[in-house]
């Protein structure tokens, strides 16, 4: 039996259809109508134990409440979860024993109280044998940098702070399983580096299961192996990290505004095999390449011999561009 | 067993974290203490006055009716005391982080009550003691055994059936899920009826008070039962069972409404 087994899952909203104002409030009053959204269809995927795992979408695709529905706090509208032998919302507070929770949005922590007793009451809610809560405050406290702001309350931290605290709290227990929803979103580039080193390193030292959402390809990379895409609450993808970055996130692209346009298109395409430039404005250029092949400054170097560059940029690919092209590639 | 034992543990825990938080703001906590105590001696005034120009309501003299006044402030200092975070469940349901509690493992009910802890309930129990002591000490009962020990049975179970309502009140967040619920604060401001003998009112206001919003069960009728009134003695003696019942209605209440609850997006 797989450690996390998902069946036809499926999730609907109920939304009010509510016309713009105070006569759309009324008759809302009067006669409320609602539509059905549906936030997942009918996903199936199954995890094993030890394995790191990143469930990507677009905003709105469905990544939260999926991984809501995971950990009991949403209830399926149909399909069943198994996690650990375990209904999560039947088997609520059983459940909560074997997973860990990151929210990137909002803190799990206590918002008025120091961050040692908010550790401290967890220790009493899971009730963690004192030798386990020392070696982990230990053991996660130096590598995340924790002990310096022990003494603060969670309103008093940085994001950053606050971000590498509630992981913490989150492995207090030893979860066999971790959640991560959007881990890494506000972070800067250091903490984020720290916080996916740390995700490998907890993944690969104490077999954690982790399963985390993420716009962010690069995180994904970092941390997991495996990546389920959804989309409109459908999964479109489930698969090798390394597959898909080959398949379908080849391309990493480079905008260039210059003065002039573009002479010898050609010449440079020529010179440049596989790279194909596409004129956005009048003297704005993309220039999309692969990067196994070229670097940023293999292009910027070859143009900078033909044309006067005023402004450059490098985009990375984003997930959004991805699933478009998983759609075109018809998977 | 045991698991309850814990539980009971972790919610004094609790709220022993929300008192270090309330203290934490002292300006707020200084206020209300004030607030609080000059509310209610303007309240006891007022009753006061009242009773200067007549000696009797309905047949009930002024400290009979002091000492209704003091179980209902009574349960009222249970309330801010222990149960204070009933009143925080709306906001959790409204903003979504009820969420957060759903992932530890301990009952939600155990969570919400224990979230907040008003530290001016503590004055109110001690003041309200003093108010049915005096009230008490001024009238003339028969006392036996029998009425102290129901004296005590009254006492708390007109605490539960107002913990109780004021829980199913906010329950009703989970329905609304507005920013704002005002039927909590409706439910609370009808205590102002059961400060006096219920027969003063209109019958359908009566039954209201007797079943609804059951504020009579809450001091009139265990006063009318220590002061052998001739009326409502004996609807006096179902005291423990309606709070009882208001257990169990308010458990299934809160297990319906956490059915309907519906998170929010991020």
């Amino acid at each position: 039996m797989s450690l996390i087994e998902v069946n036809s899952l499926c999730k609907n909203y109920r939304i009010a259809d509510k016309k713009p104002g105070l006569s759309g409030m009324l008759k809302h009053f009067v006669a409320p109508q609602y539509h059905i959204k549906e936030a997942v269809k009918d996903i199936n995927f199954t995890i094993e134990k030890g394995e790191s795992v990143a469930y990507i979408g677009a905003n709105g695709a469905g990544k939260s409440t999926t991984i809501k529905m995971l950990t009991g706090i949403l209830k399926p509208t149909s399909g069943n979860i198994c996690i650990n032998g375990l209904e999560p919302y039947k088997n609520r507070i059983k459940s909560t024993k074997n997973i860990g929770v990151v929210f990137g949005q909002r803190t799990q922590l206590w918002w008025d109280i120091p961050i040692r007793e908010s550790f401290a009451m967890l220790k009493e809610i899971y009730e963690i044998p004192d030798f386990v809560y020392a070696d982990n405050i230990k053991y996660f406290g130096e590598i995340l940098g924790v002990a310096e702001f022990m003494g603060y309350p969670a309103r008093k931290l940085s994001l950053g702070q606050r971000m590498r605290a509630d992981i913490v709290a989150s492995l207090l227990h030893n979860p066999p399983i971790l959640y991560l929803d959007e881990p890494t979103i506000g972070l800067d580039v250091v903490v984020k580096e720290r916080v996916c080193e740390f995700l490998k390193k907890v993944n690969k030292e104490r077999g954690t299961t982790i399963l985390l959402t993420s716009h962010d390809l690069d995180d994904i990379e970092k941390v997991c192996s495996r990546i389920i895409v959804i989309d409109q609450g459908k999964k479109i993808f489930d698969g090798d990290v390394s597959l898909l970055k080959r398949t379908y996130a080849y391309n990493r692209c480079i905008v260039v505004k210059t003065v002039q346009n573009l002479p010898k298109e050609n010449k440079i395409c020529s010179e440049l095999p596989n790279i194909t430039i596409e004129k956005k404005d009048s003297s704005v250029y993309e220039i999309s390449f692969n990067q196994d092949e070229y670097s940023a400054y293999d292009i910027i170097q070859k143009l900078s011999g033909y044309l006067q560059i005023i402004d450059f940029s490098l985009q990375e690919p984003s997930v959004e561009q991805v699933v478009k092209k998983i759609y075109n590639g018809g998977i | 067993m045991k698991q309850y034992k814990k539980y009971l543990s972790l919610y004094f825990k609790m709220l022993m974290q929300s008192f270090k938080t309330m203290v934490e703001y002292k300006g707020d906590f200084i206020l209300l203490m004030i607030t609080t105590i000059a509310g209610q001696i303007s309240g006891l005034f007022f009753i006061y006055l009242i009773y200067q120009k007549v000696p009797t309501i309905a047949g009930w003299s002024f400290w009979e009716i002091i000492f209704i006044y003091g179980i209902l402030y009574f349960s009222e200092g249970i309330i801010s005391f222990l149960f204070e975070g009933t009143w925080l469940l709306n906001g959790l349901i409204n903003r979504g982080e009820l969420d957060r509690l759903l992932l530890r493992p301990v009952p939600i009910f155990v969570q919400v009550l224990s979230m907040k802890m008003n530290f001016d309930g503590l004055g109110k129990i001690i003041l309200s003691m003093v108010i049915m002591f005096q009230a008490l000490m001024n009238i003339s009962i028969q006392w036996n055994v029998q009425k102290i020990i129901m004296l005590i049975v009254f006492v708390v179970s007109a605490s539960v059936i107002r913990v109780c309502l004021n829980i199913v009140a906010n329950c009703s967040s989970f329905w609304l899920k507005g920013s704002r619920n005002s039927l909590p604060h409706m439910v609370y401001t009808v205590w102002e009826f059961g400060k006096y003998p219920i027969h003063i009112f209109s019958g359908i206001i009566q039954l209201i008070l007797l079943t609804v919003l059951p504020y009579a069960f809450m001091g009139f009728l265990p006063a009318a039962y220590m002061f052998d009134k001739p009326i409502y003695t004996s609807v006096a003696l179902v005291t423990p069972a309606v709070a009882l019942a208001w257990i169990i209605i308010s458990l299934i209440v809160f297990r319906l409404g956490l059915n309907k609850y519906e998170s929010t997006g991020n």
